[in-house]
């Protein structure tokens, strides 16, 4: 069977991979190809799509299902090998509206973050070592919203069976963070096998406690070639919040380039 | 200053409404807010109040200009306070047309503009005038009229700007706290330039990003934004401090270095002004811990060293000082945010002052900040010895459009 495997990145928005703990005794699952090579082909089929853009609405849910909205626009550009730029534009809630976030991520080394207030006109380089800090308050971290690149992870392919939401075969496949400060043990992540898409991903704090789990759904094609989830849901189990992270308005090929994500840029935006 | 104020009202208004005839969207955002502060101690001079009531209004038109390949960003401030009439003010803080092209852009108008990295006071930072009726730390800053224009290359940007307007520095009133003991004669200012404010002043930044370095080098000549307080004597009596504006050139350096966690900034400015030459700057760093006490919030431990060379000069507040911070981030739904920042006189024990900022987010409309200044000095030599009675709490609730 040949491999492929799409990335998910959404909006400088990640995702995925995932976990699953061999238990003891328990075999490791025999097939012909492994862990790295449904990874590799996941990344493969989602590459070359260049830059792209879109609206995000993050509605966050507290125990008590109160929501609270978040909006910001996308810009996102692809770079091979290595991790992607992504420039965050927030318009909603009002206190925040213009405030704007450019990362440049890499795979091994910490991302360049910076930060631009717009009431001060003010450009601030940030640290970046947070990756599993909470994003603008949501369920989504840092680490789960930037780009899926193979090499951030180890793989283990730890079963197949029936996908969670969709009538299709996955393949479950555990993902354990190589980068440093990542916050997540492990991901169990389930990829379906005929488009390469992650369906569904559980994450394990530094515990091992199953902390998250991210649902994909509403994938749409573009380009007739790069799918996207049009709706993300990530509920935490431990503190029984959750965020969907609804995207819009997704466009690609909009001839973006470096400059377009050089910090300068933030003093353009207004 | 006030004509100025009028002009720059009418002939902003006016390029406003003309572009809105052939502009094709226009974004309307901004803040209300209501401010009330208590000062803790009795005040230096009976006529000072205790509490202090105030509202302001700062909305934000942002306009594109489409017919002239242009945007147009309009952003007026207005303050009415119940005690001190300085306060009951008015600035376009913005009103400014850019053109924005792939390796330039070109601004007009009334502009705000930042240099710097540092945390504590900002050295290098010197286009727009600092109001200290806002702000006890002069981080809010009147507009400036401009013209600026930005040249990208692959070697950094190059900004350009001439400044054709000077902007006196505004303190509170004669009815305010937070003010030297003699009031300031703000409408009679002396200047070193004969054009005095109707001098044009000129400045140079180049910037850019190295990896892990992000470096300023700019280059400013025109009159120093930070005047010299002259006790003026009226009869025999001190009639009050008469604000005087020398020429200045400054040569300015701002260095961010960034490693893991740790922050490394450092701002230096070398000035030339009344034949002396001196050197002021700031230089520390940021180090920030991650999900303290095993919870989602960060913490950042800032250390700023400020020094100034006018070793003889009482006005200039950070000659010897050092500046220790934290910063706590809840990193929440609510945005919550409490900064802790204290200054201390390296050559006197007994002189220091700070600062705690806290702000929360109340809902998707709805801020409230919390602010508290506190001022210690025994020595009549110390320019905090005019607010050693002058502690206070501000609290703000504000409502965002």
């Amino acid at each position: 069977m040949k491999l492929s495997v799409p990335v998910l990145t959404l909006c400088g928005l990640i995702a995925t991979f995932t976990d699953v703990t061999v238990a003891q005794g328990e075999t490791k699952f025999e097939t012909a190809y492994t862990g790295l090579e449904i990874a590799q082909e996941r990344k493969r089929r989602d590459t070359g799509w260049k830059d792209y853009t879109a609206n995000t609405t993050m509605v966050l849910r507290n125990a008590h299902g109160e929501e609270s909205r978040r909006v910001l626009s996308v810009k996102v550009l692809e770079v091979e090998d290595e991790g992607d730029k992504s420039l965050n534009v927030f318009s909603y809630p009002n206190d925040v509206k213009g405030t704007a976030l450019l990362s440049v991520t890499y795979i091994e080394q910490n991302d360049d973050q910076w930060l631009y207030l717009p009431a001060l006109k003010r450009t601030k380089r940030i640290a970046s070592a947070n990756q599993s800090g909470p994003f603008m308050g949501s369920e989504f971290s840092y680490e789960d919203l930037t780009s899926f690149e193979v090499a951030k992870y180890n793989y283990d392919l730890i079963g197949e069976e029936s996908c969670p939401e969709v009538e299709a075969a996955c393949f479950k496949l555990q993902a354990t963070p190589t980068y440093d400060n990542s916050g997540y043990q492990k991901l169990v992540i389930w990829i379906d096998q005929e488009h390469y898409r992650p369906q569904k991903a559980d994450f394990y704090d530094l515990r091992g406690n199953h902390l998250k789990t991210l649902m994909y759904r509403e994938y749409q094609r573009y380009n007739d070639q790069f799918w996207r989830p049009h709706l993300l849901v990530m509920t935490n189990h431990q503190t029984g919040k959750s965020t969907d992270l609804v995207t819009s308005d997704i466009a690609f090929g909009n001839g973006l380039s470096d400059r377009d994500f050089h910090p300068n840029i933030l003093t353009r935006l207004r | 200053m006030r004509l100025f104020s009028i002009h720059m009202w009418a002939g902003v208004l006016g390029a406003a409404l003309l572009g809105s005839s052939f502009c094709h969207a226009t974004e309307f955002r901004g803040e209300l807010g209501i401010q009330q502060r208590f000062f803790s101690q009795s005040p230096l001079q009976s006529d000072q109040p205790d509490w202090q009531t105030s509202v302001y209004a700062e909305p934000e038109w942002l306009i594109d200009l489409s017919g002239i390949g242009a945007d147009f960003t309009f952003r007026p401030f207005l303050r009415w306070d119940s005690e001190d009439a300085e306060r009951r003010s008015a600035d376009i803080r913005e009103g400014l047309l850019r053109w924005t092209r792939q390796d330039w852009d070109l601004s007009l108008g009334i502009g705000q503009v930042f240099w710097g990295q540092m945390e504590s006071i900002n050295p290098v930072d010197l286009i727009n005038q600092r109001d200290y009726r806002e702000e006890v730390d002069g981080k809010t800053k009147l507009g400036q009229p401009m013209v600026s224009l930005a040249l990208w290359q692959s070697w950094g940007t190059t900004t350009f700007y001439v400044l054709p307007y000077f902007r006196e520095r505004p303190y509170p009133g004669r009815d305010g706290r937070l003010r030297p003991m003699l009031p300031v004669l703000q409408d009679d200012p002396i200047y070193e330039d004969d054009d005095e404010a109707r001098a044009i002043d000129g400045a140079v930044r180049w910037n850019h990003t190295l990896g892990n370095l992000d470096i300023g080098l700019s280059w400013f000549n025109g009159t120093t934004r930070e005047p010299l307080l002259i006790p003026v004597i009226a009869e025999g009596e001190p009639a009050g401090l008469q604000p005087y504006y020398p020429l200045l050139t400054q040569w300015g350096l701002d260095l961010l270095y960034i490693h893991n966690a740790w922050i490394w900034k450092l701002e230096a400015a070398y000035r030339d002004q009344q034949d002396e030459e001196f050197l002021t700057m700031v230089g520390g760093f940021e180090r920030t811990l991650h999900a303290v006490l095993d919870s989602t919030a960060d913490l950042g431990v800032l250390l700023e060293y400020q020094y100034d060379g006018r070793r003889n000069n009482t006005q200039i507040l950070p000659q010897n000082d050092l500046f220790l911070g934290f910063r706590l981030a809840f990193n929440d739904t609510s945005g919550t945010e409490v900064l802790l920042g204290v200054t201390q006189d390296m050559d006197d024990d007994d002189a220091r002052y700070g600062f705690i900022k806290s702000s929360r987010r109340i809902n998707e409309h709805w801020t409230w900040d919390l602010k508290a200044w506190w001022f210690s000095t025994d020595q009549s030599s110390q320019p905090l010895y005019s607010f050693r009675r002058d502690d206070f709490v501000e609290f703000s609730v504000k409502y965002h459009f």
